[in-house]
């Protein structure tokens, strides 16, 4: 398999908070990386040290990857609130060079993808839904026609029954587009539905890591064990999307 | 193909309802009304003014209000509407281009130092901490100095004097935004710390700015008014509110009316752009806005269709 991010004894330090306190992993090409952990163990800034946002205090990042995103937990605070969706897109765009047209039909043909049309394109951030809003910023993610994305909690802000949808999507995208992820979450059934691989953080640190299989099955770490052991029920997703009509998050 | 969730916006308790609110609310109507009745009278000062404002006729020195001359004539027969009309397009115009000299630099640099933080930020707001301490007025005698009595002068003064607040309150409010995740998320996209600054972030501190400005502009008027007191502004004959109070306040005994009506004309001037001010304010500020819905605007006030 071949190696698209590896991670070498990653350390970020904040003054005194030790956010990422030295972990290594790699991510392979093609797969879905999940890092679970409570809030405020260093998910996020383990992802933004990855896309360069911050810069490591110590270790080393290696990316063999082309262009790489982000998607952030709460889609309203990722737009910029004073721009309309389709000036924020179109930005994107015109800074990397793509013809108006260019990015006019990827606009389009994502919009499409993402079962939205192009009458949110004159809207303003604050006039959509949350599901709405992130499956744009899903759709401003993917213009640049990236390798690799770091999604942040991207379905933790949502309404549950919208995070299913949300999700689908994220599984569709990756297949059509062949996208690896890193996909960072606090909610363990999300992350057995999406993810191959799984890393437990625990205060910066890296309790737990291996196939999916074997950390929901096999799970070894105490830490793990309680994580598993607190988490809900399956029916919560379940139920709640068939309440909606939309597409459940498994077909049972 | 998968749907994945409603797609079209009107669509149920999906979509955020946000109060948008309505700008036009009495106060915000009646104030900007004014405000642009002041406007269009100095703007076509020129075709509106029925007299030469600056002829003299000392045979209607202090004239009452007459058909002729409908408010009044002032010390030396000069007709009051026409010095008015006149009088505000000086007035007005000084206080934009005081506006304009402290915006053009101060926001810009107040931009520049929140976002960048560190010694640029140390060095500017120590610089702007010099200009505070010195009186406006002394800058005021320097510009003279150096460019001669007028209103460049006092212009340049007061430009200068105002640059530091709002370059301050630009800085704060940079720094306020520059952690948000939109910026981080701008960055993402490698896009550049000029478009980052300019088009990110300083589109939202607008309407705090503009707020603070339009106020600034109405007290623009008065000190612009004070400084011309002392020598250092529009000097006579010209036009202009500030003088005119200044001159009518010598004959106040003889003519009250002549210190009333630049009085009236800069208080009027100054509450609308007040009240124009708290209201964009509140229009634009989603988070403290309490303006009443569209709706509830038009069934209030009874002119629904
Ligand atoms: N820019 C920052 N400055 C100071 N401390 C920070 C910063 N970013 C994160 N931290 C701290 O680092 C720790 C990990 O944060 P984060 O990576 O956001 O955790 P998570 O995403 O798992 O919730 C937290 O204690 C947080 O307060
Ligand atoms: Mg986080």
């Amino acid at each position: 398999m071949e190696e698209m991010i590896r991670v070498e004894n990653l350390k970020k330090y904040y003054k005194k908070t030790h956010a990422v306190d030295g972990v290594s992993f790699s991510i392979e090409k093609d797969s879905v990386f999940g890092v679970v952990g409570e809030s405020g163990s260093g998910k996020t800034t383990i992802g933004k040290c990855i896309l360069g946002l911050e810069t490591p205090t110590e270790g080393a990042v290696r990316r063999r990857a082309g262009r790489m995103q982000m998607i952030f937990q709460n889609p309203y605070a990722s737009f910029n609130p004073a721009l309309s969706i389709g000036t924020a897109l179109r930005e994107v765009g015109a800074v990397h060079k793509l013809t108006r047209a260019e990015t006019q039909q990827r606009v389009s043909q994502l919009l499409e993808q993402v079962s939205l049309t192009d009458d949110v394109l004159k809207r303003k951030p604050k006039e959509m839904s949350g599901g709405q809003l992130q499956r744009l910023a899903i759709v401003r993610a993917l213009l640049l026609r990236p390798e690799f994305i770091v999604a942040d909690e991207p379905v933790s802000a949502l309404d549950v029954s919208v995070q299913a949808q949300v999700i689908n999507l994220f599984a569709d995208l990756k297949k059509e587009y062949g996208l690896t992820i890193l996909f960072i979450s606090h909610d363990l059934t999300i992350v057995e539905y999406i993810c191959d691989t799984v890393a437990v953080v625990y205060r910066g640190h890296i309790v737990e890591m291996g196939e999916k299989e074997q950390i929901f099955g096999e799970p070894s770490h105490p830490y793990t064990k309680k994580l598993l052991a607190a988490r809900p029920g399956l029916e919560r997703i379940v139920t709640k999307t068939l309440d909606t009509n939309e597409a459940p998050l498994y077909n049972i | 193909m998968r749907q994945y969730g409603k797609g079209n916006l009107q669509g149920g308790e999906l979509t955020r309802t946000t109060n948008v609110g309505t700008l036009f609310t009495p106060a915000m109507v009646a104030a900007s009304s004014i405000l642009l009745l002041i406007l269009i009278g100095t703007i076509f000062a020129g075709f509106l003014a029925p007299y030469d404002p600056e002829a003299i006729d000392l045979s209607l020195s202090y004239g009452p209000i007459t058909p002729e001359h409908i408010l009044g004539t002032d010390n030396v027969g000069r007709d009051s509407l026409s010095r008015l009309l006149f009088g505000g397009r000086t007035a007005i115009t000084n206080a934009f281009l005081v506006v304009g000299v402290t915006v053009s630099v101060g926001i810009p640099l107040g931009l520049l130092c929140g976002y960048y933080g560190g010694a640029l930020d140390g060095v500017i707001m120590r610089i702007w901490d010099v200009i505070l301490s010195f009186p406006p007025l002394l800058l005021g005698f320097l510009f003279v100095a150096m460019f001669g009595r007028g209103s460049t002068a006092s212009i340049l003064a007061l430009g200068i004097a105002w640059i530091p607040m709002i370059s301050r309150l630009a800085r704060n409010l940079t720094i306020a935004e520059r952690n948000k995740t939109y910026v981080l998320a701008a960055k993402s996209f490698g896009f550049s710390d000029a478009r980052v600054i300019f088009r990110h972030i300083l589109p939202n501190c607008t309407s705090t700015l503009l707020a603070e400005l339009t106020v600034d502009i109405g007290y623009a008027i008065i000190v612009l008014a004070s400084l011309s007191f002392l020598g250092l502004g529009v000097q006579a004959p010209t036009s202009d509110w500030g003088l005119m109070l200044q001159e009518s306040l010598v004959y106040v005994r003889q003519s009250p009316l002549q210190t009333v009506i630049p009085s009236v004309a800069i208080g009027l001037m100054i509450v609308s752009l007040n009240i124009v001010s708290d209201s964009i304010q509140l229009y634009l500020d989603p988070e403290q806005r309490k303006l009443p819905s569209f709706e509830r605007f038009l069934k209030k006030h009874g002119t629904h269709s």
